[in-house]
């Protein structure tokens, strides 16, 4: 590759040349791709011409997004997860307002810091936050083993209620300076300060990834066993990789308060589903080894000139989420597109059953064709299920030994908060109340940890949730408008619409081996626009009364749901471990592989972990337009942490292929009984939330030894 | 390893040409007669939202506006980071004024003053921002928060015990509400928060919240209710519960069913004669900022950074339904709840209208139309 000719004769030589894999250079040239395509689209909308001012705008729009998404790169690259952006980003910036600016309180006092002085602090103090928490995620994946989605979802939780400790709500003032320095200009009319911001980014970037640290993030990212067996140290190599990432949501966070000039605990929320977007528009593979930040840089700026770009465009909000999701699933399918991809063996098949049935239309099983090769293809479920061959002779303890030693500390937790509950408020609870408010909410989160757990278990992610349950519960509540006539059709359609949901979201994964979370991610935006356009604007309406007597009513004692509970917990409990797609589930999440060469055709179980989930999640959305009688906008938004913790915590492996559904029930309880509790006390929210945070971590930590069993 | 680096930085050159090449100046706007107008709205999806961009859109269309005005309504979904970029996109597209429903009280500082010294009159409704060259119209978010406290302490006779049930928490509005709430209770020793919860501003939440409460406190210990949203369904669960004769005193932010709960029996359908204050969010904010803005676009003087609205509270006996919504019925009894036949949901917030914009009406706020002749 350094080859300069031996010989004086010039002398063509192929590889003096920049010789440029463009197959692995695909992710980084589409997302300058679609960059120039939204460039020049803006161009066309804006006609008068992009100027200095729209491109100081928009890359300050964009960088405290990017910085963010690289952090999340390179923990993706590594193989990893972070959820805990959002929440770092929100601390850095009252931190930052509250320890070195004029404080929250009403006032716009300047602080008494003198500009640079301001600057230096701000940076210190972001990078040393972020770095901090950074270091703690790091430490409990890479030494203590820990799922990385369950700590940083922990640190989340804390992160957010540290940031509403240090400021109640928003105020404050940075200095000006300060502002400046980072969103003005740096050559006044020429080069606004935030492009130096990026390019900075990427030059340490690029510096990075020419190191040794930076090998064994792609190396531990795209096989973790055999960059162990290659001599990486893949313990040291994680821990650096979340403290990067954690020093990048710091940057990011401090970016933010240059932006604002000011601090709000709130800033960071919702920050989380756009920051996987910008990486994934960016070319970088979830699930770890191929993209780099470049491309990410190029995504957090395609994402900012998209809402330019409809803003100019006078588009109805309406249609902004749906047209947001197609973007981003074009973007993906531009990503993953080649000849190997299975959609491309079913138009193939199709296309050749045409062609048959064109030139001998005589042969009967030639109509069948393209569809049958697509029910081939998913539905092929190799008859032979596996009988069990070795009938197990030990006691019922003994073969459940492992099942039990990962369900069982998510129930000794559940009992502990119920008797601190009855120490508590003793004199004034009803024991049948709590009974029931057990069961009801537990009844929302089982059904959820349900879908959520399959999907989990075959190895994907759902984060469609929200919105699944949302919009079927729009469908019920705006057909039944309070009366029971429409609900005999209205919740079936509304079901079925959660299965086509989970359909959509199956085919996609598996018929373009797209990633779950970009997937998921997309249809929750088109949910949520097709939800405004059905409901012209807001949700009116009410739901059937046999709904509502169905959640708050009584039988025999208790609300019907908690009967419902115990039958459904029965009937799951047996569907995960007792059929023949319940087995599947835990061989696709073992190895995809190993599941294939046994004959399981995994499109189908994927898909069909997705209906489930698409299901259980209007379910619940049904059940709870019951609970609320009306439906309402954001009323599944915190479902969707929520069901994935409910599985962790009931020792499902977050990677895929272990779970029980007793003890996604127990997390579950667990839940809601730490919910109830805490909602029953004076207990600030901020204190709350580092609560949940804090029973999380302890609940994954009491897993840990099991998790290598 | 080089060669990708490589790859990158003509990536990043190309860019920087793009950037300094393609981009001209930016000619001055072409002068038009008609004002821009953007709207960015900080969530949408509820019924108070909903009718408020209708009275903007309704406001718009209206003789005296429509030939004047080019309007472009966006929402930001509920995310601060998109309603930033919405501002500076709409700096961007040359307004003339901005509208804006913020969804931090902060956030959109150095956004608006960007703005302000491009000559871009903005101003924000209902919400407010602590950036000065804005203007707003909107309630004294304390009072807002301290006059159902103080109707509540007085029917309870100045002793019980309560719960609280906030909005959004880190929110500025929910801190200025529950601190003037919690400044009125102070005054009274006797009344104790026996908990402190928060609804999000979401109906499906607060009933959650107030599930679990009730367990583990019961009704009896509870003697009032202080919150932001949902006095009508808290008087449902007690329906529900069979406790209709013996409804704890709520006090809190108000919907047509709200309003009809308090309304003496036997008046209108619905009707509990509950023990309560409900206190209105105006819905018309948004559409009087438009005249407000225009009026001053046109030369006119410039109004307040702040103009205090005055805040409707409806307590018993000062319930006044109106049958048919026009304007002719309006302008003639000022009500403040809307028959349910008239297609108004329990749980649409009902103060759509007020003397300030009285170029609509009720079908303003529910269809976005406009009244005939206006």
């Amino acid at each position: 590759m350094n080859g300069r000719p031996l010989l004086p004769l010039p002398r063509f030589d192929r590889a003096s040349l920049p010789v440029v894999n463009w197959q692995r250079q695909r992710g980084l040239l589409i997302s300058v791709g679609v960059f120039l395509v939204m460039l020049i689209i803006l161009q066309l909308v804006k006609g008068e011409g992009i100027s200095y001012f729209d491109v100081s705008s928009i890359t300050t729009g964009a960088t405290t997004l990017a910085l963010a998404a690289v952090g999340e790169t390179i923990v993706i690259l590594a193989g990893g997860f972070d959820l805990s952006a959002g929440a770092v980003i929100s601390l850095v910036n009252v931190m930052i307002i509250q320890f070195l600016g004029g404080g929250s309180e009403f006032s716009s006092d300047v602080a008494a810091l003198s500009g640079a002085e301001f600057i230096g602090a701000a940076l210190a103090l972001a990078l040393a936050v972020g770095a901090a928490i950074g270091a703690i995620n790091g430490f409990l994946i890479a030494f203590l083993g820990l799922s990385a989605i369950v700590v940083t979802l922990a640190t989340m939780f804390i992160a957010q209620g540290a940031a509403l400790l240090v400021m109640t709500h928003a105020g404050g003032e940075a200095p000006w300076e300060f502002s400046m320095f980072f969103t003005g200009e740096a050559i006044a009319g020429v080069l606004p300060a935030p492009i130096i911001v990026l390019a900075v980014v990427i030059v340490l970037w690029l510096a990075l990834r020419n190191s040794r640290l930076g090998t064994g993030i792609y190396a531990i990212g795209s096989d973790e066993k055999s960059a162990l067996a290659s001599g990486t140290d893949v313990r040291m190599t994680k821990f650096w990789t979340y403290t990067i990432a954690g020093v990048c949501y710091g940057a990011a966070g401090m970016f933010m308060t240059a932006q604002i000039g000011a601090g709000d605990p709130l800033i960071g929320a919702k920050f989380l589903l756009k920051i996987f977007a910008a990486v994934v528009i960016g070319g970088t593979l979830i699930g770890g080894g191929r993209g780099g930040c470049v491309g990410t840089v190029f995504g957090a700026l395609t994402l900012t000139i998209i809402l330019t770009i409809f803003l100019l465009l006078g588009m109805r909000t309406w249609y902004v989420p749906l047209a947001e999701g197609a973007i981003l699933i074009f973007a993906v399918l531009g990503l993953s597109m080649s000849r190997d991809l299975p959609v491309v063996d079913v138009v193939r098949g199709w296309r050749q059953a045409l062609r048959t049935r064109w030139r001998a239309p005589v042969v009967p099983s030639a109509g069948l064709g393209g569809a049958g090769l697509l029910q081939d293809l998913l539905g092929r479920t190799a008859a032979r299920g596996g009988p069990d061959l070795t009938r197990p002779t030990a006691g019922w303890f003994t073969r459940n030994q492992a099942t039990l030693r990962y369900i069982s500390p998510t129930y000794v937790m559940f009992a502990v908060i119920v008797i601190a509950t009855v120490v508590l408020f003793g004199e004034n609870l009803s024991a049948l109340e709590y009974l029931n408010v057990l069961l009801l909410f537990t009844a929302f989160l089982a059904i959820l940890g349900l879908g959520q757990g399959a999907v989990i278990i075959s190895g994907g992610l759902d984060l469609s949730v929200a919105w699944a349950i949302t919009f079927p519960a729009i469908v019920v509540t705006t057909f039944c408008f309070g009366e029971n006539g429409p609900a005999y059709w209205a919740v079936p359609l509304a079901l079925a619409i959660g299965l086509a949901i989970g359909c959509l979201n199956g085919l996609m994964i598996v018929l373009f081996r797209m990633s779950p979370i970009i997937v998921t991610l997309a249809m929750a935006g088109m949910l949520e626009g097709i939800s405004l356009i059905f409901s012209d604007g807001a949700p009116i309406g009410g739901s059937p009364p046999v709904l509502r007597w169905f959640v708050s009513g009584r039988l025999l004692g208790i609300a019907p749901i908690g009967w419902f509970l115990i039958a459904f917990a029965i009937v799951a409990t047996i569907f995960l471990n007792r059929t023949a797609f319940g087995r599947r589930l835990y061989t696709v999440g073992n190895s995809v592989t190993v599941a294939r060469l046994s004959g399981v055709w995994t499109g189908s179980v994927i898909v069909g972990a997705y209906m489930l989930s698409g299901f259980c999640s209007a379910l619940v959305g049904v059940l709870l337009s019951g609970f609320s009688g009306q439906a309402f906008f954001g009323m599944g938004d915190p479902f969707l942490l929520q069901s994935i913790a409910v599985v962790v915590l009931g020792g499902t492996l977050i990677t895929g292929g272990r779970g029980h559904f007793v003890g996604i029930l127990g997390g579950a309880l667990l839940f809601t009984a730490l919910g109830s509790l805490l909602t029953g006390t004076m207990l600030p929210e901020a204190v709350r939330s580092i609560i949940y945070g804090l029973v999380l971590l302890g609940a994954i930590v009491a897993l840990r030894e099991r998790a290598d069993a | 390893m080089i060669k990708r680096a490589r790859l990158a930085v003509l990536a990043t050159a190309a860019l920087a040409l793009a950037v300094t090449g393609i981009f001209g100046p930016s000619p001055a706007s072409a002068q038009e007669d008609k004002y821009k107008v953007f709207v960015s709205v900080g969530f949408e999806g509820n019924t108070w939202m909903d009718a408020a961009q209708n009275l903007i859109r309704s406001m718009a269309k209206t003789k005296a506006f429509k030939d004047r005005v080019e309007l472009n309504m966006q929402s930001a979904r509920a995310d601060i980071q998109t309603q930033i970029q919405q501002v500076n996109a709409m700096v961007q597209g040359d307004a003339d004024i901005i509208i804006l429903w913020p969804n931090s009280r902060t956030a959109l500082n150095r956004s608006i003053r960007q703005a302000c010294q491009r000559g871009i009159i903005v101003m924000t409704f209902d919400a407010s921002v602590t950036e000065p060259c804005a203007y707003h119209i909107g309630l004294d978010q304390t009072w807002a928060g301290a006059g159902p406290a103080e109707y509540l302490a007085e029917e309870l006779g100045g002793k019980g015990s309560i719960i609280v049930m906030g909005g959004y928490p880190g929110h500025y509005i929910d801190h200025a509400r529950t601190d003037g709430a919690m400044e009125v209770f102070a005054a009274y020793p006797e009344i104790e928060v026996l908990v402190h919860a928060y609804s999000n501003w979401n109906n499906a939440h607060a009933r959650q919240e107030l599930t679990k409460i009730v367990a583990t406190h019961g009704w009896d210990n509870i003697d009032g209710l202080w919150t932001q949203v949902g006095c009508y369904m808290f008087s449902q669960i007690q329906v529900e519960a069979g406790r209709a004769d013996q409804l704890v005193p709520c006090a809190g932010n108000g919907t047509n069913g709200h309003r009809i709960a308090i309304a003496e029996p036997g008046t209108v359908p619905g009707a509990l004669g509950m023990k309560s204050s409900s206190m209105g969010s105006p819905n018309w904010l948004g559409a009087y900022a438009l005249k407000v803005a225009v009026a001053y676009a046109d030369g006119g003087a410039e109004p307040p950074r702040f103009t205090q609205v005055p805040m409707p509270l409806v307590e018993p006996g000062q319930v006044v339904v109106c049958t048919e919504g026009t304007r002719e019925e309006l302008l003639a009894r000022n009500c403040n709840t809307y028959h349910p036949d008239l297609g108004v949901p329990p749980n649409y917030f009902v103060d759509v209208w007020h003397p300030w914009v009285s170029e609509l009406d009720l079908f303003s706020a529910l269809e976005g139309k406009v009244p005939e002749g206006q």
